[in-house]
């Protein structure tokens, strides 16, 4: 099977299942950063210039969703027009936002 | 049809995996089968084998499977076969490397027991070993990997096993050195292995996944290194 984009509505979906099983005041926590998904654009290991979803920022640190590993991730910001191209990977939504908010 | 006859006796190039051992997927030594591919030949056993054929079985075929195994419950992974009526073939998917498999884990073993035992020149000899059939090793792993969704979800859903306050990844409790746990993951790619490797001190080192997610620029399977002891970070080769 092939890979292709996750779409937005496909997203929001895995989003919305995963905060179900997010505890009741990280879930509270987690709706005052959530932003609305923005696609920036990325680069995988030096290849092709590709596109990743953000769904929340706090601290200058960005939670995105990784749709090759289909894994939530934690960045650092890039500065303006520059292109991410590391990110943390995290199994979960609840580890994923631990680590964007107990990040450095 | 001399030219047949000719063919018939050449000697099929695996003819190494036939003796004593029926390979799925490869070919027989003997003149008879030896245009034939055993994987046409569930079961068979080669006709060059050494061992002495096994009463239960013709040629390979089982009088009955149910029966064979009746005597180790059903379960020859996990019981002993004193008789050796249970073949390495069978619990191996199709055209399974076993011969690889095999001389992986002797090695993998042999390199545990050396640095068990102090015994460096035998902890050297089997990673070198080792380096030597890397590639060959990597399929092994794949295969090996991958058995976990073949025997329809044995390893736990979600990927390897983890703390369910922390997300850390769980290292093997009885472990005694570097061991990797299972798991099957769901992506929107379908279901795949993922294995979480330790060292001898239970600490994460990463992350394998069996699958190269549907795209040409990942290598299956890949590694993600550990970032801590619940994360990873990007996917590139088997080191």
């Amino acid at each position: 099977m092939n890979w292709h984009p996750i779409t937005r509505e496909e997203l929001e979906l895995i989003v919305q299942k995963s905060l179900i099983s997010l505890p009741g005041d990280l879930r509270e926590h987690f709706q005052c950063v959530a932003e609305e998904p923005r696609q920036v654009p990325c680069r995988r290991g030096g290849g092709n210039l590709e596109k990743l979803f953000v769904i929340a920022t706090s601290n200058h640190r960005l939670m995105v969703f990784d749709d090759v590993e289909d894994e939530f991730g934690v960045t650092m910001q890039p500065p303006a027009g520059e292109v991410l191209e590391n990110w943390e990977l995290f199994p979960d939504l609840e580890s994923a936002f631990r680590g964007l908010l107990n990040a450095p | 049809m001399p030219e047949a006859k000719e063919e018939a006796k050449r000697p099929c190039p695996r003819a190494r995996q036939c003796v004593g051992l029926r390979v799925r997927g490869a070919e027989c030594a003997s003149g008879k089968n030896s245009l034939q591919p055993m994987q046409t030949l569930q079961r068979r056993r080669c006709q060059t084998r050494t061992r002495p054929r096994k009463k239960a079985c013709v040629y390979g075929v089982r009088v009955s499977g149910a029966t064979i195994f009746a005597y180790v419950g059903g379960n020859p992974l996990s019981r002993i076969d004193p008789m050796g009526l249970w073949e390495v073939a069978d619990i191996f998917p199709e055209g399974a490397p076993i011969l690889p498999i095999g001389r992986a884990v002797g090695g993998v073993f042999a390199y545990t027991q050396g640095v068990l035992t102090g015994n460096k020149a035998l902890a050297d000899a089997a990673m070198e070993g080792l380096q030597c059939s890397r590639a060959e090793n990597m399929d092994a792993l794949g295969v090996v990997l991958s058995m976990g969704r073949a025997k329809g979800g044995v390893f736990p859903k979600g990927g390897p096993p983890r703390d369910p306050k922390t997300a850390n990844y769980l290292p093997y409790p009885d472990a005694v050195g570097p061991h990797t746990t299972l798991g099957t993951r769901s992506g929107r790619n379908g279901d795949y292995t993922q294995g979480a490797t330790f060292d001898r001190n239970g600490r994460f080192l990463g992350r394998t996944d069996v699958t190269n997610h549907g795209r040409g620029d990942h290598t299956n399977p890949h590694w993600h290194p550990a970032v801590g002891p619940n994360s990873v970070g990007s996917a590139q080769p088997i080191p």
